[in-house]
Order: C-alpha cells, then sequence, then structure tokens
C-alpha cells in the first residue's frame, strides 16, 4: 500500500517532532534531567581546571617578568586611587558606625553575614546562545544551586546545578537571569534581566520616577536571592515612550563577564544557634 | 585503538572549546565537534560512531546552559544527514567536503539558535540570530574543512600504528 519511501520519510517526520517535543519538554528546565549535568559536570571539569591552571601560569609569566612596560605610571596612579578610596573609606566607616547607632536605637533586627566562598573560573560555555561559566567549588565547599555569586564589581549570577567539586553559574547577562534591583539615589524599582550580549534590561521601571544616565544600580534583596545593596550595573539608556506606564531602561553590568576569572559564592545564613551562647 | 582516538580527540574539542575558545563578544565560533561529526559521518561506521556521538552530545549538554538535549539532537541528525549525503556526493573532493562542513556547521547553529530563540523557557531576541548563523557558518566554511582533513591524518596515523603494531605482535607469536 505504501511505498518504501513514504514511510521513511513518514518515520523521519515523527522522529523530528517526537525530538522536537522532547526539546520543548527540556527547555522548560535549566537543570539537566536525572543528574546528567552533575555527572558530566564532575567528569570534564577537572580537565577544564587544569588546562585553565596551566594558562594561567603562562599569562602570569607573561604579565609578571615581559609586559611591565608602564608600571611606573599605573603605580603612580593606583597610589593616587588609593588614597581618594582610603578617604572614601574613613567616610563610610563613620556612616556604617552611626548607621548601627540608628538602628539599634530603631529596634532593628541586626544584620548576620553570609559566609563568602571563594571559587575560580575553570570553563565557559562555548554557545553564544547560553551565558554559563563553571567554578571550581561545589557542594561539599558549601556552594549550593540557588546561591548568588558576586565578585567586588558587582553581582555576576546565580548557581544552578552544582556537584560536588564544581558548580555552573548563569551569568547576569543571559536572558534567563533575572534580578529584582532598584535605583540607589531614587529607590525606583524594576526587574534586571539579561539581554543575551553585554547588557541588561531594567523592566518594570514607572514613568513616574526619575532617573538619569549614568545611575547606579543595586539588588533590592526582595527576590530573595541575592542579598540587599549589590551592584547591579549603571543606567546606559533611557526610552520614555509616548504610551505605556513603564520606561524603557538598558543597564551596562558592572563586571566584565569577558575577563571573570575569580569570583565569591555567598553561602546560606547561618541558622540561629543559641546552643552556642553562654 | 581508533575509539581511544575517537574519545581524546572528543574530549579535547570539547575541553579546548571550553576552556580557551570563549567570550561573549566571539559570537563566530561555532562548534568544533560539527566538523568532528562530519568527520565520523564520511569516514567512519555507525557502530563506531554512535557511542562517541551520545558521549559527546550528553557531555555538551551537560556543560552548556541552553536547552537539555540540543547538541546530542543536533549531532545525531546531522550524522545521519552526512550519510545520507555520501551516497550522492564524493566528499573527498576539495569543493564538496568544505560544502558539506559548511552545512553541517549552518545545520548545528540553526539548531541551537532556534531552541534558545523559539523553545526556551525565557526566549532569546529572534534579530540576534540572523548575525550569529551567518559570522558562525563564514567562519565554519573556511576553518572546518581544515579541521577534518586534520582528524582524517590522525585516523591515518592511529591505523598505520595499530597496523604495525598487530604484525609485530604476530611475528613475536610465529616460530
Amino acid at each position: 500500500m505504501f511505498s518504501k519511501r513514504m514511510l521513511l520519510v513518514a518515520a523521519v517526520i515523527v522522529l523530528v517532532a517526537v525530538n522536537v517535543i522532547l526539546l520543548t519538554i527540556t527547555g522548560k528546565y535549566t537543570q539537566a534531567p536525572a543528574g546528567v549535568g552533575r555527572g558530566v559536570i564532575a567528569v570534564v571539569s577537572p580537565f577544564q581546571k587544569q588546562l585553565t591552571a596551566f594558562v594561567q601560569s603562562i599569562k602570569n609569566i607573561w604579565n609578571q617578568y615581559f609586559f611591565l612596560v608602564g608600571t611606573a605610571q599605573e603605580n603612580e596612579r593606583l597610589k593616587k586611587a588609593l588614597g581618594r578610596s582610603l578617604e572614601k573609606l574613613n567616610h563610610c566607616s563613620e556612616t556604617e558606625l552611626a548607621n548601627g547607632r540608628l538602628r539599634h536605637l530603631l529596634g532593628f533586627e541586626k544584620e548576620v553575614p553570609r559566609p563568602m566562598v571563594p571559587a575560580q573560573v575553570v570553563g565557559r560555555d562555548p554557545s553564544p546562545w547560553s551565558k554559563t561559566v563553571i567554578i571550581d567549588k561545589g557542594n561539599r565547599d558549601g556552594v549550593l544551586q540557588g546561591a548568588p555569586v558576586v565578585v567586588p564589581e558587582g553581582i555576576v549570577g546565580i548557581v544552578i546545578e552544582a556537584s560536588q567539586h564544581y558548580a555552573k553559574v548563569l551569568l547576569l547577562i543571559d536572558p534567563n537571569s533575572a534580578v529584582d534591583a532598584l535605583v540607589q539615589k531614587t529607590r525606583a524599582r524594576g526587574i534586571v534581566k539579561g539581554r543575551g550580549d553585554d547588557y541588561c534590561v531594567f523592566d518594570y521601571v514607572l514613568r513616574k520616577h526619575s532617573i538619569s544616565v549614568g545611575d547606579a544600580v543595586v539588588s533590592s534583596g526582595l527576590d530573595g536571592v541575592f542579598p540587599k545593596g549589590l551592584r547591579v550595573g549603571r543606567i546606559s539608556e533611557i526610552v520614555r515612550l509616548n504610551a505605556g506606564i513603564f520606561q524603557k531602561v538598558s543597564v551596562t553590568p558592572y563586571v566584565d563577564f569577558e575577563i571573570l576569572e575569580e569570583v565569591f559564592v555567598i553561602g546560606r545564613r547561618a541558622v540561629d544557634d543559641f546552643s552556642g551562647e553562654p | 585503538m581508533i575509539h581511544g582516538y575517537h574519545l581524546i580527540v572528543c574530549l579535547f574539542l570539547i575541553i579546548f572549546q571550553t576552556t580557551l575558545l570563549v567570550g561573549s563578544s566571539l559570537t563566530y565560533l561555532f562548534d568544533l565537534l560539527a566538523p568532528f561529526v562530519v568527520y565520523l559521518g564520511v569516514y567512519r561506521l555507525p557502530r563506531e560512531a554512535m557511542p562517541i556521538l551520545l558521549l559527546g552530545g550528553l557531555t555538551m549538554d551537560g556543560i552548556s546552559g541552553g536547552v537539555f538535549g540540543v547538541h546530542l539532537t543536533a549531532y545525531l541528525w546531522m550524522y545521519i544527514g552526512v550519510r545520507w549525503a555520501i551516497q550522492f556526493l564524493h566528499v573527498g573532493n576539495l569543493i564538496l567536503l568544505p560544502l558539506l562542513v559548511s552545512i553541517a556547521v549552518a545545520f548545528e547553529s540553526m539548531v541551537t539558535a532556534f531552541t534558545a530563540v523559539v523553545l526556551a523557557s525565557k526566549a532569546w531576541p529572534a534579530e540576534s540570530m540572523f548575525s550569529v548563523v551567518t559570522s558562525q557558518v563564514a567562519w565554519g566554511a573556511v576553518t572546518g574543512p581544515f579541521l577534518v582533513l586534520l582528524l582524517v591524518k590522525g585516523q591515518n596515523v592511529i591505523q598505520r600504528v595499530s597496523r604495525s603494531f598487530i604484525v609485530e605482535k604476530d611475528s613475536l607469536r610465529t616460530p
């Protein structure tokens, strides 16, 4: 009834359809099914770590012994910057003490610092369609799924998968990333989302809020993932449309994701332990 | 011995492209496993190629943050396509091999782009698809065939070594 060729074509169509359905299902999750991702990371990442360490050592030799042109000028510039930073630090220390006293007077709960786990970036996603990196710390080191990842410049991303010794981090610039944030100066709130390139969009900022290019955007702490006050980026473009209640805002992250080498994973806040108290 | 060669090449390509050949602005860099799959399709039998395709696909899916299964899908369909194409094409030809590699890179680039733009939980803007795919195909057409030729050279060396090893072993057995 059916020719062999027709059956073959039908079989290929069915296979393609099944394939697309399976990809649609897995596309709804950021994690690989049945721990495949964790297993692969555990096997491949040690090799990535060794290769990264080798490349890093060569880079260090180059930077420390051969590429010293302009170091004197840089030293002078850094000394001046250090002076300015020390002055600012002194001012911040005074403000922090005053803030502590006022919080105490108002009866605010004392902020418990969260542990920070330093980690090294050992691998990156080769595809331009997903922005993830692999770090050399995992469950054994206290790095858990959902933990925020930062550097001194600002927010890097969030841990989406963790094996025993390695973890996969979804970067802030990936379209799957979102951070509840606010403009530091005016406290205008919105959601910073990755755009896929080196920029982010700042959604749901009401038109009534006055914000300007160059304003700093920090995390609000309301998403329950990132602690309050972490630097996200600065506003690089604002488009106020004639219609609509929101403005269209672009944010340039403070973190340079191209040269990311070391990061800090913020651990969970220690559960209040009363047993140790006298 | 040839399985060991395939395994080492596959892992080397994965580790190389996830450690050294990366950067968010280098969107033109295509998946180096695409020329490897073309090599497997043209020069190796399915029973030799399938295990390495499954391993490579699952490894890439495990490392990547994209939709799980997209690399495995791309490699398997690419392999099937290459096997089908070599029934009609003489791919040893200097023009047809680059053409096959370019088509393979384009296919993989489009499959991953399609899953990112259409199937992912938070889709990418569709306008970014065209520039990424075209730059990857152009770069793949230029560099991909050289990688395939390099893989073929490596395969010939491995086969020569394993043949001489067998001959040596046989000569030791004969009194």
